[in-house]
């Protein structure tokens, strides 16, 4: 039988309250930019936040998740979220997903995943980039 | 959605779960989400892992647990199967990063006729280069959709041949959930 704790301690820290969720650490994490830099700067910046990660005590005037937003802003409108990599505007047009603008399918607490996940708050979006011949849900 | 997911872990949710289709394309949408979301709460990443390595670099940071799909172990079954390119460079750079970044839980379905091809040799890559993760191999597979137009794939995989793949798993030691 496996050990969960061995192989997923942080997930069992943040059920726990002992640590925190990675995307609440984000918003604490400082970054200097601005919407006008170019692509290039932005990403040198996002790497370079990722590897001297710092934490304010509060949440600064632009944090880390900003800065993740602004360059998946930039993806979105020359999309290249997947290794498909159709490159179209998707404020404008759908690519090979058909994912225009997100649009959510469902939301429930789900009871048929994995123990160690349940009960689990699922958001199913539509689309999907590529898809079995044998599947059931689309993916 | 940031109020439902605060709703959410008040009626007992331990984890959000995102999920498609494939949450790939709506990452935008997930992280400005979470700008406004304030629970502490495990993130999921529940995806196929067919995603570009910039879609992974904004992801670290954000995910706490990947929840994966290891399907095939070759491009010629994934070509032929999901009419995808280049899945297995792919898919094991993607399982690497999550791995360096986050806490893994990998999915694989045993496809009949496909245990040589893809289900032993995928096991047999996770055992060699992700040895901590959790595993979870799946009976269910149901053939759906147009897989009766395959037809190595048109019938659910035996009991028998299951217990074979679940064997090869212990044996090598993965940890099977």
């Amino acid at each position: 039988m496996i050990n969960d704790r061995y192989i997923l301690p942080r997930y069992f820290n943040i059920l726990e309250e002992n640590g925190n969720a990675k995307y609440l650490q984000c918003k604490y994490i400082p970054v200097r930019f601005s919407k006008t830099e170019n692509n290039k700067s932005l990403w040198e910046k996002h790497r370079s936040a990722i590897e001297n990660t710092k934490l304010c005590d509060i949440i600064p005037e632009k944090s880390l998740l900003d800065l993740k937003i602004e360059l998946a802003s930039r993806i979105f409108r020359e999309c290249c979220f997947c290794e498909r990599r159709c490159r179209v505007d998707r404020n404008l047009e759908s690519g090979n997903c058909g994912v225009k603008k997100p649009s959510i399918a469902s939301e429930f607490l789900h009871f048929g995943e994995e123990n160690i996940l349940v009960p689990s708050y699922t958001i199913f979006f539509q689309g999907v980039h590529f898809i079995a011949c044998f599947a059931r849900t689309g993916i | 959605m940031s109020k439902m997911i605060d709703t959410r872990k008040k009626q007992g949710a331990k984890n959000v779960n995102w999920v498609g289709g494939d949450p790939t394309p709506n990452l935008y949408y997930i992280l400005k989400t979470l700008k406004f979301c304030r629970v502490n709460i495990p993130q999921i990443w529940n995806s196929n892992m067919y995603c570009s390595q910039e879609t992974f670099e904004i992801l670290n940071g954000i995910i706490d647990v990947y929840l994966t799909d290891f399907k095939y172990r070759n491009n010629e079954c994934a070509l032929r199967l999901s009419k995808v390119d280049n899945y297995i460079e792919i898919i094991k750079r993607n399982h690497k990063f999550a791995y360096e970044n986050g806490e893994v839980i990998i999915r694989h379905l045993v496809i009949p006729n496909h245990i040589e091809c893809c289900s032993k040799p995928v096991i047999k890559w996770v055992a060699n280069n992700l040895s901590e993760v959790a595993f979870n191999i799946m009976s269910q597979y149901h053939p759906e959709y147009k897989a009766y137009n395959y037809k190595e794939i048109s019938h659910p995989i035996s009991k028998n041949k299951f217990n074979q793949i679940k064997k090869y798993v212990n044996d090598l030691g993965i940890q099977e959930l």
